[in-house]
């Protein structure tokens, strides 16, 4: 059993068929990666598996459960954090309080407890403060940690979300264009932390990205998405070679030439 | 009897239906919803009748001036207040519109005084007879009124660049900036066209209800469901939304208790809100990421 | 900033706030009075507006559900002060539970709109139920009483008052550290990013409000044994924009604001009386300017004071 299971799922908004008959499998400690022309709804379906869409054919299935009736903030709990195209921050707080706000839901602090700053509240906040720092370090994100995230260069702003999405400990991360806006080495150090985190930390990653070389470098298998269908699936080579892919990017005569 | 109650209520619907106008055409352009919409109408008109009584000028030529005049409470407002909150995060403006209610409503009093006083109307006295019911001739015009401005409204944001400059701004203020849409004339075009149906509005309503500086308040509540039961960002919508409770209103007040029909524009809006906030016409819009 | 200069001028202000009634008049007393019962209501719309990025212009109906709750167990059941007071303060927190929920549904000008007709609806009731809230006589309210003893005056009462504001804010301080209290600002900040970190909107949104209502029902309650005497004319739409009004002005994100707020609200009548009718209008006016150049409210001119004055400090040494 996959970890992830995408089943003929299908969603269209008004009329606009964004998803269509989608099937395709996520291995457990997998990179798959999830490529295709613009508008071919790849944030679409990572907005599905996130449950911010549900869709209106078909099975998502994640660790054997099915995601229909969850909602969006249940599936942390569940282990799938993800990141943001356009970057969703906490603009007005600084580094450490946007990782520790990832890793809040865990604590289940009694409400009143908190209100009277009792002492076994007081703890729990030390510990996840602790366990926030760790966080950062590992993130290398210490030496910014009191800085607000709306200061920061764009660069360090996506680490921070990435390092946001790791405070939950996820089992699959959704990378949405983790290597977006940045430049050859910033996008090598990018596709060294996805490999790294799958290799040290066993996670499971599904990513869209457009920079080929970070997906040719990092990803097991691929997915190729054209205007909500999947047009290909394979190996990074194989894949690269497929007609049908290369018609979808360049067009016809590329295709056949 | 029933006919009576309906058709009274299409005429009271219709009063609702100016003013929701005014709040759809602003938040259409603009993205910002105007809560002092009724009481700068109820200011335009007592600025009306200071023109009627002090001035001495007659009816007729007071009635050309209304829309003028509202227009450029309109644009005044908005240039004074607005302007700066364009960049500002929506709850900012919105609490501008609140102190603004503020100001209009209290300065009309501070003003005028708070007795009530009695507005000419255009038209005879008499009622006439509508399929059986009998509607003031003052509340006919109103309807007329209604639909005229609903139908120009409708093609200026169809049709003409202004209107269509105007959506995009609301839509997406940077986006359309970038595409060369003075969105700050759009706000105040919109301001000032806004304001200057509501003075109109005002000054068709004053002759049925009296002038006095609470006139505007229970309309603009009950303009403010229609439009959200309409959806509120249709114009047509908003003009039937307002209608539906003109004529629920009065079969409430007649059949079910008289003490509670304003609230029972809130039952209207609390439970559009918690199962349809898109209203009866409009589709629900999410956010993208 | 220094955390010391910082404790020193809380040390300061809370030295003031006691000291303040000595040689002022019964006068004085009851308006400081005043002061503390609408820094209460500050407080709650910083946690409601300024934390959670709600909006409400019908606070004045929990402020009567408060008020006439407390009162009416006093009186007709004969429960002791603090108990009514307390009662007070669950009954409108039950009401705002329910106000949340359109809250869950839609934001802004709506949410606006919905808790004005919540207002207005308490407000029609009260006046409808005569034989509740005693219609045109009002309903008398006995002198608050701790533990036997009555206070005759005001003086005694603001000091119960101040406690109970000191002890607000303490558990506003808490709430705003806490892990709840700052899911809720993360939520504001961007929803999609805090639910996607598991954090549930509807829950918070709900707490927000409770919490919110809760306070203003205690403020009120509080309000009705100071002034001895409830009309359902007292808690009116003006009440409500009043409230948000000194909340805006005073500083939604701050504690210090929430009294600078409510001094602002207790002392702005006294200073207007000569335009009584325009004191509408001027907080409009000064609710648009604040607004305007000074979203923060007016702690946050002191605290730019505090930085420029700092920075020179620096500067010199």
């Amino acid at each position: 059993m996959a970890l992830l299971e995408i089943s003929k799922v299908s969603l269209s908004f008004s009329g606009l068929r964004a998803l269509i008959d989608l099937s395709f499998d996520v291995a457990e400690r997998g990179i798959v990666g999830l490529i295709g022309p613009n508008g071919a709804g790849k944030s679409t379906l990572l907005n599905c598996i996130s449950c911010l869409y549900r869709p209106e054919n078909g099975q998502i299935r994640f660790d054997g459960r099915d995601l229909a009736d969850c909602k969006s903030h249940q599936v942390a709990a569940l282990g799938i954090r993800r990141t943001f195209q356009n970057l969703e921050l906490f603009r007005e707080a600084s580094v450490r309080e946007n990782v520790t706000l990832g890793l809040v839901y865990r604590y289940k602090l009694p409400l009143l407890g908190e209100l009277f700053d009792l002492p076994w509240s007081r703890a729990m906040q030390r510990a996840a403060e602790d366990e926030a720092n760790r966080i950062l370090k590992s993130c290398e994100l210490s030496e910014v940690a009191n800085i607000r995230v709306s200061e920061l260069p764009y660069g360090l702003q996506k680490s921070v979300e990435l390092a946001r999405a790791l405070a939950g400990h996820p089992k699959l991360l959704l990378l949405d264009e983790p290597a977006a806006g940045m430049n050859p080495e910033e996008s090598r150090r990018v596709a060294k932390t996805v490999r790294r985190l799958r290799d040290e930390d066993g996670i499971t990653v599904l990513l869209i990205e457009h920079d080929m070389r970070v997906v040719m470098t990092v990803c097991d298998r691929v997915v190729v998405l054209d205007h909500g269908e999947k047009i290909s699936e394979g190996s990074p080579a194989e894949v690269r070679r497929a007609p049908a892919v290369i018609k979808a990017y360049l067009g016809d005569e590329a295709a056949h030439a | 009897m029933i006919s009576q109650l309906v058709a009274s209520g299409l005429a009271l619907g219709s009063i609702y239906a100016l003013l929701a106008l005014s709040l759809v055409l602003i938040n259409k352009a603009t993205d910002v919803v105007n809560f002092a919409q009724g009481e700068m109408a109820m200011f335009g008109t007592f600025v009306c009748f200071a023109l009627l009584t002090k001035v001495g000028l007659p009816l007729i030529v007071v009635l050309i001036l209304a829309a003028p005049v509202g227009a450029l409470l309109g644009m005044a407002t908005e240039r004074v207040t607005m302007v700066r909150l364009q960049a500002a995060p929506q709850l900012n403006a919105l609490i501008a519109t609140i102190g603004l209610w503020m100001i209009f409503h209290h300065a009309a009093g501070w003003i005028w005084g708070y007795d009530p006083v009695s507005f000419p109307s255009l038209f005879s006295p008499d009622p006439v007879d509508v399929l059986g019911a009998r509607i003031a001739q003052n509340s006919l015009g109103i309807i007329a009124v209604s639909l005229l401005v609903v139908m120009l409204l409708y093609l200026l944001f169809e049709y003409t660049r202004t209107g269509i400059a105007m959506r995009a701004a609301s839509m997406n203020r940077r986006a359309a900036q970038l595409m060369g849409v003075n969105v700050g004339r759009v706000s105040l075009i919109a301001w000032g066209l806004a304001t200057a149906i509501s003075v109109v509005a005002g000054f068709l309503i004053a002759p049925l209800t009296f002038l006095d500086f609470e006139m505007m308040f229970a309309v603009l509540l009950k303009a403010f469901a229609g439009a959200i039961l309409g959806g509120f960002n249709s114009l047509p919508g908003a003009v039937v939304g307002c209608l539906v409770i003109g004529v629920f209103e009065n079969l409430f007040a007649a059949y079910v208790s008289t003490a509670f029909k304003d609230t029972f524009a809130f039952g209207i809006i609390i439970l559009v809100l918690m199962f349809r906030p898109q209203g009866l016409f409009t589709r629900r819009i999410a956010k993208k990421v | 900033m220094s955390l010391d200069i910082r404790r020193i001028g809380v040390a300061l202000v809370l030295l003031i706030l006691v000291g303040l009634p000595f040689g002022l008049g019964n006068y004085g007393y009851y308006i400081l009075a005043t002061i503390m019962i609408y820094s209460i209501v500050s407080l709650s719309l910083n946690v409601l507006i300024g934390m959670g990025g709600q909006i409400s212009i019908g606070h004045a109906g929990f402020w009567a559900l408060g008020a006439y709750a407390s009162a009416l167990s006093v009186v007709k059941l004969g429960f002791p002060f603090l108990l009514g007071v307390t009662l007070g303060g669950i009954v409108a927190a039950l009401f705002g539970a329910l106000v949340a929920l359109p809250a869950l549904r839609v934001q802004g000008h709506y949410l606006a709109i919905a808790t004005l007709g919540f207002a207005l609806f308490i407000q029609q009731v009260l006046f409808e139920w005569e034989w509740l809230t005693g219609g045109r006589q009002g309903l008398f309210v006995p002198r608050p009483a701790l533990f036997g003893v009555e206070l005759q005056s005001d003086f005694s009462y603001y000091y119960v008052l101040l406690a109970t504001f000191l002890l607000l804010a303490w558990i506003t301080g808490n709430f705003a550290k806490s892990h709840t209290g700052r899911s809720l600002m993360a939520l504001r900040m961007s929803t999609i990013a805090a639910e996607s970190c598991g954090i549930a909107r509807a829950r918070h949104i709900i707490i927000a409000f409770v919490m919110s209502a809760f306070f203003t029902g205690i403020s009120g309650a509080l309000y009705g044994h100071l002034l001895g005497h409830l009309s359902t004319e007292t808690f009116s739409l003006a009440v409500s924009l009043s409230f948000l009004t000194m909340a805006v002005i005073g500083g939604l994100h701050s504690r210090a604001g929430a009294l600078l707020g409510g001094a602002y609200l207790a002392l702005a009548p006294e200073i207007l009386r000569e335009f009584k009718d325009a004191q509408m209008v001027i907080y409009g006016i000064t609710l648009i300017l604040c607004v305007q150049f000074l979203p923060g409210g007016l702690i946050s001119l002191v605290e730019k004071i505090e930085r420029a004055v700092w920075r020179t400090s620096d500067g010199a040494s």
